[in-house]
């Protein structure tokens, strides 16, 4: 393509008001917006004998268009009536990539560095100041000594001259433009992008905060072109970051867009990624003088991209059609007509290198509504656990009103059931023990042999059981050692009655869940009989009494011992007693035995195998 | 230490007086012979209602009283109460069929100082009584339990009874089934002094319960009102 090269060389904006228009008149007469240009290389302004070429602003050319130092040397003539009494300006909306402007000799200022790395400040609109002194009636002169990028397409907008009071608003209008707004929107999407990304890293399964973070990261970097003058990279690298970052921006901007909506399309999503990949490659390897002609291609590529997938999603959003949703696709859209109208103004616009860059402010406009987007779809996460929080706590308040029902109602069975047990252990107890004792006094009392006192003794002996069966009842019932000592207690005077000596050796007994109060009772009636047996049939002076845990046997074991006339096996009553004690002894799983050593000894043992461990020695209850 | 030295005297020499209250003739009349016949003993009255024990209590003096815990007009714990309120200062023991433990405790605690068995045989009978005179009272091992968990109550409303090493050590013998004999021997000390021990229990039982009582009116606002009657 020929470097193309205009000359346009504009009245600056002498408004009426100013009153300085009729004082001053600009350029040729045969041409009044032009300006003379020279490719002289020169450090000063060239003198009026160089050779001047006419051109017209804003000029646009690459490096073949400049001189041997990379520079270019315009000229602008303007006639004063008078010398101004206030400054004046000379103000450049956009310059590629720098200027030094003087006036006549005299140089008023520089837009940034010149000489390598160059400033990038091709985004700054430059205003310098031109003092009265420099400036008088007739003819003056202003040189501006265009220097061109190295890396990219260099170009230089109209140049206004004029009062600076008048410029300097126009200046300060287009500076808030085009670096203040972009720097605010970077500051912005920077936030963002700090807040998201940080609410990923906690919460690495919400990949839309990610996706969200890193768009407005791509958004920062792209817009940091905009107003970064010294960037830390190579010119280049600066170039191929800051330009490659728009094409990133749009993969990550369509998955952002994508994961929020729950849609997946892998292809899809990898060609996304590969077109800024390969453009990047491209850009990164531009050969000289052909950055600015990839850029292009690789931005118009992005347009219809953005566009399909657009349209896919305002269909998306269609269906759905939720606020946020049609919020968030309205927001794109107008994104990829701000990024159209930027790219048209680029590439086709006459006065394109003095247009202002839209696309930045749509940086702001996503980061808004994406961010709605992402604060709805929390605070309905958040809505949704509370209620399932709500739900689930009332659930568990339902089940924990259930479960407290059914252990009312299961210790109310357990209690009829206790209740029950008793009752009919009473029952037995009065049927088997007192009962029969009862039934056998009667037919023994009923033979009419007895005498007064032997009634007397055998319903003493129904009394002695009614008590045995009324302790067993009471909550010590079960305590092994308390039953044996309130009996020893009871039956103390009606030993010492018969004459005999108690020699008691009963040790800690251990408290076990197989004793319960019917076992104890029974064993308290074995010992009963055992005793009651020696008061009458063995004729002693003295009856042992021991009771001790056998740990080796883990048995309970009792022991009653005199010393009398032995014990005849033969004798009826002796032996009904004995069948009588063994049976009682079988009912709880104990065995007895009768020993004749010099005296009887009755040996009880009670084997603890219902339960092993948990002695409880010496508790009281 | 001489004043009581001679109370001592002076009751081993003078007859002791008895009073009886129980609703059951068979019994009362049983009672009643036991100490008729024995000569250290004077039957001042057997009474078969509250109503009759309360008016007596103001006019005789008495030295032991024998009371059922279940007459016909009133609880025979408030007789308990008021013959320990009276001026006699007598002993009182409590006539059970069964020597229930939770009845005998509520009897020491209204002041009793020990029990007797319906079914005693009267030599029991007489030497209960002549024991209870000497100083002492009786004590089975289900009681000495009772009484050792009422020193670390479980319950919350039960003040802790509080007792002396010594006390508790016997308390702790007795509940293991061995008889006054044995524990006298055990401590090296009489077999009176162990029961003298078991009276004091009794009476600590009966204290504590008072002040238990006491402390609950002053909750309850009741002994405020009583100061201000007064």
């Amino acid at each position: 393509m020929k470097p193309v090269a205009w000359v346009f060389w504009t009245l600056a904006f002498l408004t009426t008001e100013s009153g300085a228009a009729q004082d001053v008149t600009f350029g040729d007469a045969s041409a009044p917006d032009a300006v003379q240009i020279t490719t002289l290389a020169s450090n000063t302004p060239p003198s009026a004998d160089a050779t001047w070429q006419t051109a017209q602003l804003p000029l646009l050319s690459d490096e073949s268009d400049f001189g041997t130092d990379g520079a270019v040397w315009l000229r602008l003539r303007f006639e004063l009536a008078r010398t101004p009494q206030a400054a004046w300006a000379v103000y450049i909306p956009r310059q590629r990539q720098n200027v030094a402007v003087y006036i006549g000799n005299n140089l008023i200022g520089t837009s940034g560095r010149l000489e390598e790395p160059a400033s990038e400040t091709w985004n700054y609109p430059q205003l310098f100041e031109v003092p009265p002194y420099l400036l008088r009636a007739g003819s003056n002169e202003v040189f501006v000594h265009w220097f061109a990028s190295t890396h990219n397409e260099s170009y230089l907008s109209q140049i206004r001259i004029g009062p600076e009071a008048l410029l300097e608003p126009l200046q300060r209008e287009r500076y808030a433009l085009q670096v203040e707004g972009p720097v605010v929107v970077s500051v912005i999407c920077g936030a963002a992008a700090l807040f998201m990304l940080a609410l990923w890293v906690r919460q690495r399964r919400d990949v839309v905060f990610g996706w969200f973070g890193l768009v407005c990261l791509l958004w920062v970097v792209r817009n940091a072109h905009l107003w970064v003058q010294e960037p830390l990279l190579t010119a280049t690298a600066w170039e191929v970051v800051s330009h490659s970052s728009l094409g990133w921006l749009v993969a990550a901007l369509f998955l952002f867009a994508f994961r929020l909506m729950g849609l997946r399309y892998r292809r899809v999503e990898f060609a996304l990624a590969l077109y800024p990949a390969v453009g990047t490659l491209a850009l990164a390897l531009a050969p000289d003088g052909s950055f600015s002609l990839i850029e292009r291609w690789y931005f118009l590529g992005l347009l219809p991209i953005a566009a399909i997938l657009i349209g896919y999603l305002c269909w998306k959003a269609w269906k759905i059609r939720t606020f946020t949703i049609v919020l968030l696709t309205f927001g794109a859209i107008v994104c990829l007509g701000l990024g159209t109208f930027d790219f048209y103004a680029l590439t086709v616009l006459y006065e394109r290198v003095e247009q202002v860059y839209m696309m930045p402010y749509g940086a702001l406009l996503f980061t808004l509504t994406a961010g709605w987007a992402v604060i709805d779809r929390m605070v309905s996460d958040q809505r949704a656990l509370q209620t399932l929080n709500a739900d689930l706590e009332a659930r568990v308040a339902a089940r924990e009103r259930e479960l407290a029902q059914t252990y009312a109602r299961t210790a109310e069975l357990n209690r009829e059931a206790a209740v029950f047990e008793e009752r009919r252990r009473i029952t037995r107890d009065m049927h088997d023990g007192l009962g029969a004792q009862l039934m056998s006094s009667i037919a023994l009392a009923e033979r009419g042999t007895l005498s007064a006192a032997e009634v007397a003794q055998l319903l003493r002996e129904c009394v002695d059981d009614l008590r045995l069966a009324i302790d067993s009842l009471k909550p010590l019932g079960d305590d092994l050692n308390a039953m044996l000592g309130n009996f020893r207690y009871r039956f103390e005077t009606r030993l010492a009655a018969a004459g005999l000596t108690l020699d008691w050796a009963v040790e800690e007994l251990p408290r076990h869940p197989a004793l319960t109060s019917e076992v104890v009772l029974q064993i308290m009636r074995v010992v009963q009989e055992a005793l009651a047996n020696v008061i009458k049939h063995a004729g002693a002076k003295r009856v042992r009494i021991e009771a001790f845990f056998d740990a080796a046997k883990n048995a309970v074991c009792l022991n009653v011992s005199d010393d009398g006339r032995g014990f005849d096996a033969n004798s009826v009553r002796a032996g009904d007693g004995l069948a009588n004690m063994k049976s009682r002894a079988a009912q709880i799983g104990a065995t007895l035995d009768v020993v004749c050593e010099c005296g009887t000894k009755v040996v009880f043992t009670l084997p603890l195998a219902l339960a092993s461990g948990d002695y409880l020695f010496g508790m009281h209850r | 230490m001489l004043a009581r030295g001679l109370e001592r005297a002076s009751v081993s020499a003078m007859p002791t007086r008895i009073l009886i209250v129980d609703d059951e003739p068979r019994f009362r009349a049983s009672f009643s012979e036991i100490i008729v016949r024995e000569p250290s003993f004077v039957l001042v009255a057997a009474c078969a209602t509250a109503a009759e024990a309360f008016a007596l209590i103001e006019r005789e003096p008495l030295d032991v009283a024998l009371v059922d815990l279940g007459l016909p007009d009133a609880s025979g714990l408030d007789v308990i109460r008021a013959l320990k309120r009276s001026p006699a200062q007598c002993e009182v023991m409590v006539i059970s069929v069964f020597g229930d433990e939770d009845l005998v405790l509520a009897s020491i605690e209204a002041g009793a100082t020990g029990y007797l068995l319906k079914d005693s045989l009267p030599t029991q009978f007489v030497a209960c009584i002549q024991e209870l005179r000497a100083g002492g009272a009786p004590i089975s091992p289900m009681i000495a339990r009772l009484l050792l968990n009422r020193v670390r109550p479980l319950a919350a409303p039960v003040a802790p009874l509080e007792l002396s090493e010594r006390e508790l050590e016997i308390l702790r013998i007795v509940a293991k089934g061995f008889s006054v004999a044995e524990i006298a021997q055990l401590l090296a000390i009489s077999a009176n002094t162990v029961k003298t021990y078991v009276k004091r229990i009794y009476q600590k039982l009966a204290v504590s319960s008072r002040s238990e009582a006491i402390y609950e009116a002053g909750r309850m606002g009741l002994l405020d009102a009583r100061v201000s009657d007064d």
